[in-house]
């Protein structure tokens, strides 16, 4: 007999218990189940080499491998770490990036369209935007040092650090830009549709913002689901 | 552990399991299917290097130590030396002198 005619497998139905209890990124996920399988497979070849038939033989190799509970928590914990140095490197480097490209390139735009724009700027608006650019260098730094401890074997609690940094930058720029623009009277918004150059910076500031909102949301997702599966666990 | 069993060659997922198995004589109750997450956490440390292999015509994931991997490994065998000759110290019976 052969694991092949085995109706109800055993290893089959924890692997696909495990299945249904991990989320994350992709590649990873796919490569652990596979490994877990090819675990599975050889223990169960190992006891049948050892004199035990087919059905118990595998059935022995699921007994030991733990239940699907304790497995999946184990593999969601791995899964949420590398989604969250994934971000924690993009918080580090898109957050900074945008601002500096938007220091770069936006006051040449705003002076193009109206000589006398940045004389308008109140010390208000030039202190918020003093502060805004200040926090997103200390979250960038955060986010860097999450990434140093990710990167020795950090689990879980680094990963809602990084989901809690990443929530915390996209609602930083978005409530401070949207402040700054609103006093300007949305002048920011005439500035960027007045050249291409313009659209250019609106579109790469939209890309990355994109970018790090998905794996924001990711993030968030997977670092819920270790949490509650290692409450399983 | 798992470091020290990888110590000599690569190995694949279920052969690290083996040799804890065999080293600890079969008295280490590992649940297995948590070893695979502790390999993928040990090669994000830095510690493990692992790469897909064919062999004997199937996919598998081998493990070797890497430098940091054993750097860490010799000092955790000097801590745990230090710790056992500490707590030997301690509960070890004193040797009697020898009366005449």
């Amino acid at each position: 007999m052969t694991a092949a005619v085995l109706h109800d497998d055993p290893i089959d139905r924890v692997l696909d218990d495990v299945t249904r209890r991990v989320r994350g990124p992709a590649r990873l996920r796919r490569d652990l189940l596979a490994e877990l399988r090819d675990g599975l497979e050889d223990a169960a070849a190992a006891h049948e080499e050892a004199g035990l038939d087919v059905g118990p033989a595998r059935a022995r190799a699921v007994a030991d491998f733990g239940s699907a509970a304790e497995v999946g928590a184990a593999c969601q914990e791995e899964l949420t770490a590398v989604q969250a140095r994934r971000t924690s490197l993009t918080v580090c480097l898109v957050a900074p990036a945008v601002q500096q490209l938007w220091m770069q390139w936006y006051p040449a735009l705003a002076l193009s369209l109206d000589p006398r724009a940045l004389e308008r700027q109140n010390d208000t608006l030039v202190g918020l935007h003093v502060v805004q650019s200040v926090l997103v260098w200390v979250i960038a730094g955060a986010a860097l040092h999450q990434f140093m401890l990710l990167g020795r074997g950090r689990g879980l609690a680094a990963s809602r650090v990084v989901a809690g940094l990443a929530i915390g930058v996209l609602l930083l720029v978005a409530v401070m830009s949207g402040t700054m623009a609103a006093a300007q009277n949305w002048m920011t918004l005439h500035v960027l549709a007045a050249s291409p150059r313009g659209w250019a910076l609106a579109a790469v500031s939209a890309v990355m913002w994109m970018v790090l909102g998905s794996l924001t949301w990711r993030t968030v997702v997977v670092t819920r689901h270790a949490g509650r599966a290692a409450a399983l666990g | 552990m798992i470091l020290s069993v990888v110590e000599a060659r690569p190995l694949h997922g279920y052969a690290v399991i083996s040799a804890l198995d065999d080293a600890s004589g079969g008295r280490l109750q590992l649940a297995t299917g948590t070893v695979y997450p502790a390999l993928r956490r040990l090669e994000r440390s830095g510690l493990l290097a692992g790469e897909w292999d064919t062999v004997g015509g199937r996919r598998r994931r081998t493990y070797r130590i890497t430098p940091s991997g054993r750097r860490l490994l010799g000092e955790e065998r000097a801590a745990w030396a230090d710790f056992s000759r500490m707590v030997g110290g301690i509960l070890e019976p004193p040797v009697r002198e020898a009366t005449t």
